[in-house]
C-alpha cells in the first residue's frame, strides 16, 4: 500500500509541475543494441511434468511484427531441454501449450514431487544453461470466500486463506483460471501475486481481493485500447455460474526473489524517478533471463452456485 | 588532545606577550542602517598589512606603537582613512557609507586583493547585492541559482533541488544559515531557494581548502548570513511579483542597542491557474504554494557583548482533493530552525561566539479516503520522515598579532533521525507497522586553524579537526540474509546503548604563495569525513530523499581533495581571474541497491537496502570577473570528469556520476545603463546529464521486461538556457525607492531535457508493439514583472 502510495504521490507532484509549464517531445534515443540472450521460463509442481517455454530478447527499438514475433520463439528442435531429478533423466518434447509463446517443451517421464530436486539443462545454437530448482512443502488453502460488492451481488472477489508454517521463510504465490475464458493460471488482475510471511510468520495468511486473471497481453487488447467501453469490475470480477480454480504455490527463496525483481522491474520501469531493477535470474551458464521454478502447488476448484453459496468442487 | 591545543595557545599567547604591541579593533558598519558589514576591508598603509571583518563585523589588529594610516572599505562603499597614534589599545568602530548605484571607476586601492592576498582558495564571496543585480527566475530573486553559476558548481537542472560541488553528492554540502544547518534549500524541487533574499545580508562558498572550524560535511560549505536589522530606522522593503508577494520589516527596538527583521514571502501560483484547469482533469482540486519566514532579533548589551537570535520556517505544500472520491491529500515539507548566539569579546584580540541551535526538516504524507457513507473516518494514512538536529558550538578567535589569526573550539550535535514513520487507520482499525522508531546520535568536534603570514610573500593556513559519531539506542537492527527477503535476526538495542562508534581525524592546509602585487599561486588540501548520509531512490533530488545515521551497516563517507590555483587581478583590480584544478577521492557514498523502492524500509531499515563505492573527480575551474564599474559580471568554465565504483554496480566497473558534466560554462552580466535603467542577463550551458535506460527487452509471463544498459551510459542532450532581466527605477530618493523588474526566462525557448521516457503502444504478441521515446522539458519561455519598493 505504502510503496504504491508513495509512488503515486510524486508522479502526482511531478505531473502538476510538468502541467504548470511543462511539454514533452518524441525523441529518437540512440542506444547501443543488446546482446542476444535467451529467456527461460520453466516449472515443475506435483504431479505434473516440467513446462518449458524458452524466447529471444530483443534489442529495446527493434520493430515488432509478425515475423520477428515468430522468429523470437524457440521451438521444435531448435534447442534440447533436459530435465533430471538425480536418478532419471527427461529429454522433453516439443508440445503446444495454451498462452504466449504457445510452443514450449514438455516432460514426459518425470513428474514432480513434493520435496524433489530438479535439474534443468538447456543446449540453443552452441549455448548451454542450466538451473536447479526444488519444490517446497504444499501448503493446503484452509478456506475461500466470496465477496460480493455492495452495488452488485451477484458480481464479487474471492479471499483465501491458509496457515504459515511456525518456521519463517515461506513464499507463496497465487494464480488463478476461470473455467469458462482460460485453459492455463494467470496471475489476478489486483495486485502483486507473491507474498512471504515476512510479517504474518505463523498465523492465517489470507489473500484477496483475487480478481480475475489475466493473460497480460489481452488486457493490453482488451482494456489499454477501450477503456472508454468497458465497465472495468464487470471484467475483472467473478459472477454466478463461474467455476474458477485458484492455485497457491510455495516456492524457494531464489523463486521469490525473481519474481520480486521481476515486480521491481515493471514498477520502475519508465519511472525516471527510481533506481532501473534489473531481473535477478537463477538460470545458469551463458547469459540467459528467466527462471526454473519448482512449485508446490495446492489447488482448490470452485463453483459460484448462486449469491450466498459457493460449492467447493474435486 | 587538549594538552596539545593548551600547549599551543600558552605558546602564543607568551611570544605575544613579550613584543610590546597594542590592539586597535572594532566593528565596521554601514553607516545608514547600523548592519555589521562582512568581510570588510582594514588596511595599514605604513606597513602594508591589514586584516578583514569576520562574519560579525568585527576586526582586530595588532601593531607596534607607532603612528598609521588606516583605510576601511568594502565594495559598494565610500573608503574611510583614519590617522591614529597607536599608544595604547584602541576600540575603533567605523561607519561605511554606501556609495550611488553607479560608481565612476574608482581606483582600488592595494588592499582589496582578498582573492589574491588571502591563503583561503576555492572560495567565493557574493554580497546580496551581486545576486539581486542578476535575471531572477519569474521574479524571485535566488541565491541558491546564483552560486550555480560559479565554476565548479554544477545545477543539477531543473526539477533537481540538489548542486553538485566538484563532483560531490548533493548531501555532501553544508548549507548554514546564521550557524544553522538547512537540510533542505530547496522549494518546489529546486525552482526556487528557501532563502528569501530580501532577508540575506551575505553568502560565502567554500568549493574545498575548507577551514578547520567546518566539518560535518565534505564537499562544500554555504554559509549564509542574515541581516540583522537596522539599527537606526524603519525600513519597509517588499516586492509584488508574478508568482510570489514578499515583504520585509525592519528596524530598531532601541536605537543603536538593539534591532529585528521580519521578513515574509508567499507564492500564490496555485491560486492563479486553478481557474486554467478544467473540471475534467485529473489535477482539479490539486494545489500547491510555498512560503518563508524570517525572524531576526539582535541586542548589543555593550560593544563586548552581544546577542543574536535567528529564526527561520517554511514550508511546501502539495495538495489534492477529490469530493467525488472521497480522496484528500496534503503532503507539506520543509524547514525550521532556531539560532541563539551571543559574541562575547574576551580582549580586543580574543572573540567568542556561542551557538545555540535547533534544527529541523520534515516530510509527511497525509492522505484521507472516506465518502459518505464512512461513518469512521474511512481510511488514512500518514507518513513522516525527516531530521531533527539540537546544536551547540562553541568558536574562538585570537588575534596574537597581525601574522596570526588562531581560530579553534569545539561542537556538540544531538542528531534525531526519522527514517520513514507509516501509521494507517481503517475505520477503527489501526495498522501499527511499528515504525516509529527513531533513530539518535551523538556528534562532537574539536578544532584548533591558525592562519599564518609568515611573510609579505607567503601565507600558510593549517588546521585539524577531531570529530567523533556515536548512534545510539533505542534502536532495533533487522538482519537479512543474502536476499534481502528473510530477517534471520533481530537485533535490539535499549536506550543509549551504543549502535555504532566512528571518529575522524580531519587534517586541512593552504598555502599562499605571491608571486607579485597582482598575482598568487595556491594549494591546498584538505580531509574530512561525514557522518550523514542521504539517500536518494531517484535520479533527481527530492524532498522524499531520507537523511540517515552512520550505522553499525554505514561506515562514515570520507573524501580527500588536492587543489592548486592561480590567481591575478588586472587593470588595477577591475578584472579578477583565476585558474583551479582540483582532485578529489571519496569513499564510502552509498547508493540504493537495484530496484529499491520507496516504503522498503517499513518495519526495516532503510540501510539494509544500501550498497556502498567509491568514487572521484578533477576538473578545471577557469573565473573571470569584472568587479567595478557600469559593466559587471564574470565568466566561469569548468571541465571535469566524475566517475563512482560500485562493486555491485556494473561488476564493478567504474560508471559515470548521474551528475558527471564535462563541461558547465556560466556567463552574466549586469550594465547600468544610467540612473534609471540597468540590464543584466546569464547564460549557461551544460553537458546533458546521464542516465540509464533500456537496451533490450524479453517477456516473462506475458509482460515486457526491461534490459538496462550500463549505469548512466546514456547522456541525455546538453543544457543551455539564456535569461535576460530590465530594471527600471522609477522613483528614488532618500526615503523612498521602487522599481520594475521585467525579466524572461529562457529566452530562445530552449526545450531543456528534465528526463526520458518511454511510451508503447500495441502488444507483442499480435506484432503491432512500437516503442517511442519521449522527452520531458520543464520550463519553456516565462516572462516575468515584479515591482519592488523600499522606504
Amino acid at each position: 500500500m505504502k510503496r504504491l502510495l508513495n509512488f503515486s504521490t510524486l508522479t502526482l507532484i511531478i505531473s502538476f509541475l510538468i502541467l504548470i509549464g511543462g511539454c514533452e517531445k518524441d525523441i529518437s534515443v540512440d542506444l547501443p543494441r543488446a546482446d542476444e540472450k535467451i529467456t527461460v521460463e520453466a516449472f515443475i509442481e506435483p504431479d505434473s511434468f516440467a513446462v518449458v517455454f524458452i524466447t529471444k530478447n530483443a534489442s529495446y527499438f527493434d520493430p515488432v511484427d509478425t515475423i520477428a514475433v515468430a522468429n523470437s520463439i524457440i521451438k521444435g528442435n531448435q534447442a534440447l531441454v533436459i530435465v533430471d531429478d538425480g536418478n532419471n533423466i527427461d529429454t522433453l518434447i516439443p508440445a503446444i501449450f495454451p498462452r504466449w509463446p504457445y510452443h514450449g517443451y514438455k516432460g514426459t517421464k518425470i513428474k514432480g514431487q513434493e520435496n524433489g530436486i530438479y535439474n534443468l539443462k538447456v543446449f540453443w545454437n552452441n549455448h548451454e544453461y542450466f538451473a536447479t530448482t526444488s519444490i517446497p512443502k504444499i501448503i493446503p488453502i484452509d478456506s475461500i470466500k466470496f465477496d460480493k460488492f455492495s452495488f452488485n451481488d451477484s458480481l464479487g472477489f474471492f479471499n483465501i486463506f491458509w496457515k504459515d508454517p511456525i518456521e519463517i521463510g515461506n513464499y507463496y504465490s497465487v494464480t488463478v483460471r476461470n473455467h469458462k475464458r482460460h485453459q492455463w493460471f494467470y496471475r489476478p488482475f489486483f495486485g502483486i501475486h507473491i507474498l512471504d510471511d515476512k510479517i504474518d510468520n505463523n498465523s492465517t495468511m489470507f489473500y484477496g481481493p483475487i480478481s480475475q486473471g489475466y493473460e497480460r497481453n489481452a488486457y493490453y487488447n482488451d482494456f489499454m485500447d477501450n477503456l472508454e467501453n468497458i465497465e472495468f469490475v464487470d471484467i475483472l470480477a467473478y459472477r454466478i455460474g463461474d467455476t474458477i480454480s485458484i492455485k497457491l504455490s510455495t516456492m524457494d527463496k531464489m523463486s521469490f526473489q525473481f519474481w520480486s525483481s521481476w515486480y521491481r522491474n515493471l514498477i520502475t520501469a519508465g519511472n525516471p524517478f527510481a533506481n532501473p531493477a534489473s531481473v535477478k535470474s537463477n538460470i545458469q551458464g551463458d547469459p540467459a533471463n528467466g527462471y526454473w521454478i519448482g512449485y508446490g502447488s495446492y489447488i482448490s476448484k470452485i463453483h459460484i452456485v448462486s449469491k450466498d453459496s459457493i460449492e467447493v468442487l474435486p | 588532545m587538549k594538552k596539545f591545543l593548551f600547549l599551543t595557545i600558552y605558546t602564543l599567547l607568551t611570544i605575544s606577550a613579550f613584543n610590546q604591541k597594542y590592539t586597535i579593533s572594532g566593528y565596521i558598519k554601514d553607516k545608514k542602517s547600523g548592519e555589521e558589514i562582512i568581510g570588510a576591508n582594514i588596511f595599514v598603509k605604513n606597513l602594508n598589512t591589514g586584516t578583514t571583518t569576520n562574519a560579525y563585523g568585527f576586526y582586530s589588529l595588532s601593531l607596534p606603537k607607532g603612528k598609521y594610516s588606516i583605510v576601511f572599505s568594502f565594495l559598494g562603499y565610500k573608503e574611510e582613512e583614519v590617522n591614529i597614534d597607536l599608544s595604547s589599545n584602541q576600540n575603533l568602530n567605523i561607519s561605511l557609507e554606501s556609495t550611488a548605484i553607479i560608481t565612476t571607476e574608482v581606483v582600488v586601492t592595494g588592499e582589496k586583493k582578498q582573492n589574491i592576498e588571502s591563503s583561503k582558495m576555492s572560495v567565493i564571496k557574493l554580497p546580496v547585492e551581486t545576486i539581486k543585480a542578476l535575471p531572477a527566475f519569474m521574479g524571485e530573486v535566488d541565491i541558491m541559482k546564483t552560486i550555480q553559476l560559479l565554476p565548479g558548481i554544477q545545477a543539477a537542472g531543473e526539477g533537481n533541488s540538489g548542486f553538485y560541488v566538484r563532483g560531490g553528492g548533493p548531501d555532501q554540502n553544508l548549507i548554514i544559515l546564521d550557524e544553522a544547518t538547512i537540510y533542505n534549500a530547496a522549494h518546489l524541487f529546486g525552482f526556487f531557494s528557501v532563502f528569501n533574499a530580501d532577508a540575506i545580508k551575505d553568502m560565502e562558498i567554500y568549493k574545498g581548502g575548507m577551514p578547520a572550524e567546518y566539518g560535518g560535511r565534505i564537499s562544500s560549505v554555504l554559509d549564509i548570513s542574515m541581516k540583522n536589522g537596522n539599527m537606526k530606522n524603519y525600513e519597509f522593503e517588499g516586492g509584488i511579483g508574478t508568482i510570489a508577494t514578499r515583504l520585509t520589516v525592519q528596524g530598531p527596538i532601541k536605537k543603536d542597542t538593539a534591532s529585528f527583521l521580519v521578513s515574509a514571502r508567499r507564492t500564490y501560483l496555485d491560486l492563479l491557474i486553478n481557474p486554467f484547469i478544467s473540471d475534467s482533469s485529473r489535477f482539479k482540486g490539486s494545489g500547491y504554494h510555498f512560503y518563508d519566514l524570517n525572524l531576526k532579533l539582535n541586542y548589543r548589551f555593550s560593544d563586548k557583548n552581544r546577542l543574536f537570535l535567528s529564526a527561520y520556517y517554511g514550508e511546501d505544500v502539495f495538495s489534492f482533493k477529490s469530493k467525488e472520491a472521497g480522496f484528500d491529500m496534503n503532503i507539506p515539507w520543509g524547514n525550521g530552525m532556531l539560532s541563539l548566539r551571543w559574541n562575547h569579546l574576551y580582549s580586543s584580540r580574543f572573540f567568542s561566539n556561542t551557538t545555540l541551535v535547533a534544527s529541523d526538516y520534515k516530510f509527511r504524507t497525509n492522505v484521507k479516503m472516506a465518502d459518505e457513507n464512512d461513518q469512521n473516518g474511512g481510511f488514512q494514512f500518514i507518513q513522516n520522515s525527516g531530521i531533527r538536529d539540537y546544536y551547540l558550538k562553541q568558536d574562538f578567535t585570537f588575534i596574537p598579532n597581525p601574522k596570526h589569526t588562531i581560530k579553534f573550539g569545539g561542537s556538540y550535535i544531538f542528531h534525531i533521525f526519522t527514517p520513514n514513520s507509516v501509521s494507517a487507520k481503517f475505520n477503527d482499525i489501526v495498522y501499527d507497522l511499528n515504525t516509529k522508531a527513531k533513530q539518535y546520535a551523538h556528534e562532537t568536534a574539536i578544532y584548533i586553524g591558525d592562519d599564518f603570514k609568515i611573510n609579505k610573500k607567503i601565507t600558510l593556513y593549517g588546521g585539524i579537526r577531531a570529530a567523533t559519531f556515536n548512534q545510539i539506542g533505542p534502536f532495533t537492527r533487522y538482519v537479512k540474509d543474502e536476499f534481502l527477503l528473510t530477517n534471520i535476526d533481530t537485533i535490539v538495542y535499549g536506550k543509549s546503548e551504543s549502535v555504532a562508534f566512528y571518529w575522524s581525524l580531519e587534517p586541512r592546509a593552504s598555502m599562499k604563495i605571491s608571486l607579485d602585487q597582482n598575482s598568487s599561486i595556491k594549494a591546498s588540501f584538505m580531509q574530512n569525513k561525514q557522518f550523514i548520509h542521504l539517500a536518494s531512490l531517484s535520479a533527481s533530488t527530492l524532498p522524499t530523499d531520507l537523511w540517515v545515521p552512520c550505522s553499525d551497516v554505514v561506515k562514515p563517507q570520507m573524501g580527500r581533495q588536492y587543489a592548486v590555483g592561480y590567481f591575478r587581478n588586472f587593470f588595477k583590480d577591475h578584472y579578477e581571474t583565476s585558474v583551479e584544478a582540483y582532485y578529489k577521492k571519496l569513499f564510502n557514498l552509498i547508493e540504493y541497491a537495484d530496484g529499491a523502492l520507496p516504503g522498503d524500509d517499513v518495519a526495516d531499515n532503510a540501510d539494509n537496502y544500501f550498497i556502498f563505492g567509491d568514487g572521484y573527480s578533477y576538473g578545471l575551474e577557469f573565473f573571470l570577473k569584472k568587479r567595478t564599474g557600469r559593466f559587471t559580471g564574470w565568466i566561469g568554465y569548468t571541465w571535469s570528469k566524475t566517475e563512482r565504483t560500485f562493486p555491485d554496480v556494473d561488476n564493478g566497473e567504474p560508471f559515470p556520476a548521474k551528475y558527471d558534466r564535462r563541461h558547465d560554462l556560466s556567463l552574466t552580466s549586469s550594465y547600468q545603463i544610467n540612473e534609471k535603467w540597468s540590464t543584466s542577463m546569464v547564460f549557461v550551458y551544460a553537458t546533458g546529464n546521464t542516465t540509464t535506460l533500456p537496451i533490450g527487452r524479453y517477456m516473462i509471463d506475458g509482460e515486457i521486461i526491461n534490459e538496462y544498459g550500463r549505469r548512466n551510459s546514456y547522456r541525455m542532450d546538453p543544457y543551455h538556457r539564456l535569461d535576460i532581466s530590465v530594471t527600471y527605477i522609477n522613483k528614488k530618493t532618500d526615503r523612498w525607492e521602487s522599481s520594475w523588474n521585467f525579466s524572461v526566462y529562457n529566452v530562445y525557448n530552449r526545450k531543456n531535457p528534465f528526463f526520458i521516457y518511454f511510451y508503447r503502444s500495441g502488444t507483442v504478441t499480435d506484432g503491432t508493439y512500437i516503442n517511442y521515446a519521449k522527452q520531458v522539458s520543464l520550463f519553456p519561455i516565462l516572462p516575468a514583472i515584479t515591482w519592488n519598493f523600499k522606504f
